[in-house]
């Protein structure tokens, strides 16, 4: 932790027990509020959630680009390009179209209109309003509905048909930026003179979509209303209430997802002459795997985050079954699986979704494995090589005088420019060499036996096994996911005015025994989750974005 | 299920332990696939042993006759030069039922005239109901593949066989059985240059055949060991290059007709299987008509990179050989693979060798030998799947 970062701690725990925060929660000083605009699977599951899973969203997403090493955090900066706009037009229309359509309206559409071919301004208000409220994740002001509603009249009148005027104008709030964003909206801190918090719906939607990854329900925006959001008691009850959902699931896997990069498997191609089990079918059962595997620990157990390094317990399908080379009784779906205790193979590390993900195509990389687990799982920053590196010795598989990685990326090292990254990096790397570039297990590389030893942070290991083990003891790695989860949670990385407040968080991660929902609760609970530090930046993007409401922020 | 420690564990002989994926041109050893005690397998290929003889040799003067030149044979001397002019099978036969006087003349007008051509009375569908002028089989005591079934040295009759002649193998192996053999090598797309490939049948999952070996009693090597067959319920899948991978789960059909159970022997990393009788599930879009064979016994080597290679003999009820074999290819198959049904089906129950009839003397099977190899897949029982599942169906 920097200096500024332990100054600040410090003045923050100050001025948090002068303002009055619960007794163990240090104040947070917030950042500025954000906009995040929603991803591909937010915004489908929204759809889903409002209007059903049989109603189809058929478009292309334009990329959220990794900032922070998060998605989270790069929607942030993402921008709507006009061919971006319209293929959210087109999902817009399609998905408006089949919601009022004859096989749905009779359970999307809860009035009846005067007449099928002329306005009805009360009933489309009463749909528009309705559905608004679930798009924008607030209710609509007087004013926006107005609107809406003179949009369907006027389609209506056009087309002749109630129902295509609703369309239409479903259509357009499925297209403007209070859907397509969320957007943090602040208010005057009543408890904390010249702070700023985040309103209720704020902070319903970092609620839901953190912990759920989706909009918040119709309860959960009722709770806003009410006010219940900013009192402990309520606010309380409804994380309680989310956290017992089976859809914390979904939220616990879409973190992880992000964490692990896992959108790289979109892309993700191997040699089939190398690797020729390995197909798409694969490539998206590995995923699948570790995040039931994470689910099932995390969630459902309740179990130590630190033990994903070393569990044996997992998920197969016919899929994996030749790639791990296990039996798989079951022709399809999941059934759990436990790998032996003298077993190579356990815990994410030996998993195909990373041993596969971090690797080239055509060989396994010690260098990306070791770069992974320092960056993503210890959150230590490898610096880039430099521009005028030499691969060639790592990259010649064929000269007899460097049969294995190990060899290899020794002589590499050799090299002054080289050895320092490397030294941090190959060493964890190596100790998945075992592993071949698909996530197949290997003893020997080109009749060489693989030595699989090494040493993180000091720690000496010398199996993918022992490697786990280190990683589960290492501290480094529970302070990395508290980290991350925030800078998830939050839209941004951590500001200085944040250091003792993360530090409480880490604090009370340990004292809950590492356990993810705890430290969910803890986070959706405490006052600086929600901590606002400065209103202008915020106004003036939602000045922008054309707001009906948010006078206040 | 838990995994046996199948990486690591000595298995049936010569099987090798560990496995590597790369690089490329590395050669690539197959890890047993094992659940419990039994090492399981699935068969990558299965089909006729076709040895590489000389077709001279095998068929003096060339191979038989396609069903066409049959007919053409059956024509008049007159008629026989123009109608070889003629391409379409049809047309040859309105061409002997012009005639006017052949037996099988007035048969095929009923083929032709039949407007269910499938379900109708036709030469390949009713084989004993017509004529044919010449069939060739091989004849000679020479080179072929198979096993030695009934035991002898000159094919001599016994209780339950027919007398025969005897191959010899291409290692010096005397005393083969294989009047299968006899009865298809002189039919081109039956030998081993010929365009017959009933293995991609196994890759498209039209049949799935399963195998279990035991480890070996003893704790060695070699000894004594139980051995099941299986048809499979499921379908292989196949890796990026169209292969079958090692290590695929794959169930066990529900049928116990499709199941065989027997014992057998390792030695110096050879396993041989005593006789059992087993019949192979096939299924495709049209055909589902099993595969039977009685008595059948396996020579299999355990190969240096996991797979198992060998061969299958045993004996197949002419009847049920037929309707395997060649009823499912229709009138249509049979004459593009210039197969004269009534000849194949006389020269089958000429060269019948295998169950005998004790009251007449007749032999209404023939041996038969196929050349397998399997490679080795996991074994899923429905047993299998409730402990998965924790017990739960």
């Amino acid at each position: 932790m920097s200096r500024a970062l332990l100054r600040g701690a410090a003045a923050l725990a100050l001025l948090g027990a002068l303002a009055g925060c619960k007794p163990d929660e240090p104040a947070n000083s917030g950042a500025q509020p954000v906009v995040q605009r929603l991803s591909e699977q937010q915004y489908r599951q929204t759809i889903a959630d409002i209007f059903g899973a049989d109603i189809k969203v058929t478009g292309r997403f334009e990329p959220i680009v990794r900032r922070e090493g998060l998605q989270a955090v790069g929607a942030v900066a993402a921008t709507v390009t006009p061919s971006g706009f319209e293929q959210f037009d087109v999902m817009a229309r399609g998905i408006a179209a089949q919601a009022f359509d004859d096989a749905h309206r009779a359970r999307t559409v809860d009035c009846q209109p005067k007449a099928a071919d002329a306005p009805d301004s009360a009933c489309a208000a009463h749909v528009l309003a309705r559905y608004g409220r679930l798009l924008f994740r607030r209710p609509l002001t007087d004013d926006e509905v107005k609107d809406r509603v003179a949009v369907a009249d006027a389609a209506t009148r056009s087309a002749g048909n109630f129902y295509a005027g609703l369309q239409f104008a479903l259509a357009t709030e499925l297209e403007m930026p209070e859907f397509l964003f969320r957007i943090d909206r602040s208010v005057a801190d009543p408890d904390h003179s010249g702070q700023r918090r985040l309103d209720g719906y704020a902070k319903a939607s970092r609620l839901s979509f953190l912990l759920w990854n989706a909009a918040p329900d119709s309860e959960l925006l009722d709770a806003a209303g009410h006010g219940d959001l900013d009192t402990r008691r309520g606010l309380t009850r409804e994380v309680d209430r989310l956290l017992a959902s089976p859809r914390l699931e979904e939220g616990v896997r879409a973190f992880f997802s992000d964490m692990l990069v896992f959108e790289s498997f979109d892309t993700l191609a191997k040699d089939p002459l190398i690797y020729p089990k390995f197909s798409t079918a694969v490539a998206a059962s590995a995923q699948e795997q570790t995040l039931k595997t994470v689910a099932d620990l995390l969630v459902r157990q309740n179990a130590d985050y630190r033990d994903l390094f070393v569990t044996r317990h997992t998920f197969m399908n016919r899929a994996l079954g030749p790639v791990y080379y296990v039996p798989v009784a079951s022709k399809e779906g999941w059934e759990p699986f436990d790998f032996p205790a003298d077993d190579p193979r356990g815990g994410l590390l030996s998993q195909v979704s990373f041993t596969a993900l971090y690797a080239h195509p055509g060989q396994s990389s010690p260098t990306l494995r070791g770069k992974a687990i320092r960056e993503l799982l210890l959150c230590q920053k490898v610096p880039a090589p430099p521009a005028n590196v030499d691969f060639t010795v790592v990259q010649d598989t064929s000269n007899p005088l460097y049969r294995t990685a190990r060899a290899r990326l020794t002589a590499h090292r050799t090299a002054p420019t080289c050895a320092g990254c490397h030294k941090i990096m190959d060493p964890i790397g190596l100790a998945l060499e075992n592993f071949d570039g698909a996530g197949g297990y290997r003893t020997t590389e080109a009749g060489t036996p693989i030595d699989a030893s090494g040493d993180l942070n000091g720690r000496a290991f010398t199996t993918p096994i022992e490697l786990g083990h280190a990683l589960h003891d290492d501290p480094a790695a529970t302070a990395c996911l508290v980290g991350t989860l925030y800078k998830y949670a939050a839209g941004r990385a951590p500001v200085p005015g944040e250091a003792a407040w993360l530090k409480w968080l880490n604090d009370r991660f340990a004292a809950d025994g590492y356990r993810l929902v705890d430290l969910l609760r803890t986070i959706a609970t405490s006052d600086g989750f929600y901590a606002v530090s400065q209103p202008a930046s915020a106004s003036r993007d939602e000045a922008n974005l054309r707001h009906g409401q948010g006078k206040e922020g | 299920m838990r995994r046996s420690m199948c990486i690591f564990t000595v298995g049936l002989g010569l099987l090798a332990t560990g496995a590597s994926a790369e690089p490329a041109n590395a050669p690539s050893v197959m890890p047993p696939a094992k659940v419990g005690r039994m090492h399981g397998y699935v068969m990558t290929h299965f089909y006729f042993a076709q040895p590489d003889t000389d077709p001279e040799t095998d068929c003096p003067g060339g191979m038989t006759m396609s069903l066409r030149d049959d007919f053409i044979a059956q024509l008049p001397p007159a008629d026989r030069e123009r109608a070889s002019q003629v391409t379409e099978l049809g047309k040859v036969a309105r061409m002997i039922l012009a005639t006017d006087h052949p037996k099988s003349g007035l048969k095929l007008g009923e083929w032709l005239t039949n407007k269910d051509m499938y379900g109708g009375h036709n030469v390949c569908d009713n084989p004993a109901d017509y004529e044919y002028t010449q069939y060739k089989t091989i004849e000679h005591a020479g080179t072929a593949k198979g096993l030695n079934l009934d035991g002898t040295a000159d094919g001599a009759a016994t209780a339950s066989t027919c007398a025969h002649k005897k191959f010899t193998g291409a290692d010096g192996t005397p005393a083969i059985d294989n009047q299968m053999w006899r009865g298809f090598g002189c039919i081109k797309v039956y030998r081993h240059d010929g365009n017959m490939d009933w293995d991609s049948n196994i890759r498209t999952g039209e049949w799935t055949v399963l195998m279990e070996v035991s480890d070996p009693k003893g704790g060695g090597p070699d000894g004594d060991v139980d051995v099941a067959f299986y048809s499979g319920k499921d379908p292989v899948t196949l890796d990026a290059n169209r292969h079958i991978p090692a290590g695929l789960s794959l169930s066990v059909s529900d049928d116990p007709r499709f199941r065989a159970v027997t014992r057998g022997h390792i030695a110096n990393g050879v396993l041989t299987t005593e006789p059992v009788d087993f019949t192979f599930k096939y299924d495709n879009q049209i055909v589902h008509v099993p595969w039977v064979f009685d008595a059948v016994r396996f020579r299999l080597a355990l190969q240096p990179d996991g797979s198992i290679k060998g061969m299958m003999g045993g004996y197949a009820d002419i009847e049920k050989l037929y309707n395997f074999v060649v009823m499912p290819q229709s009138i249509q198959g049979a004459v593009s693979n210039k197969i004269d049904c009534p000849g194949l089906y006389a020269a089958l129950h000429r060269l019948a060798d295998g169950e005998r009839d004790p009251a007449t003397g007749t032999c209404k099977a023939v041996s038969v030998a196929f050349d397998v190899e399997a490679i080795p897949a996991f074994v899923i029982h429905p047993s299998d799947k409730q402990a998965a599942l924790g017990g739960k169906p």
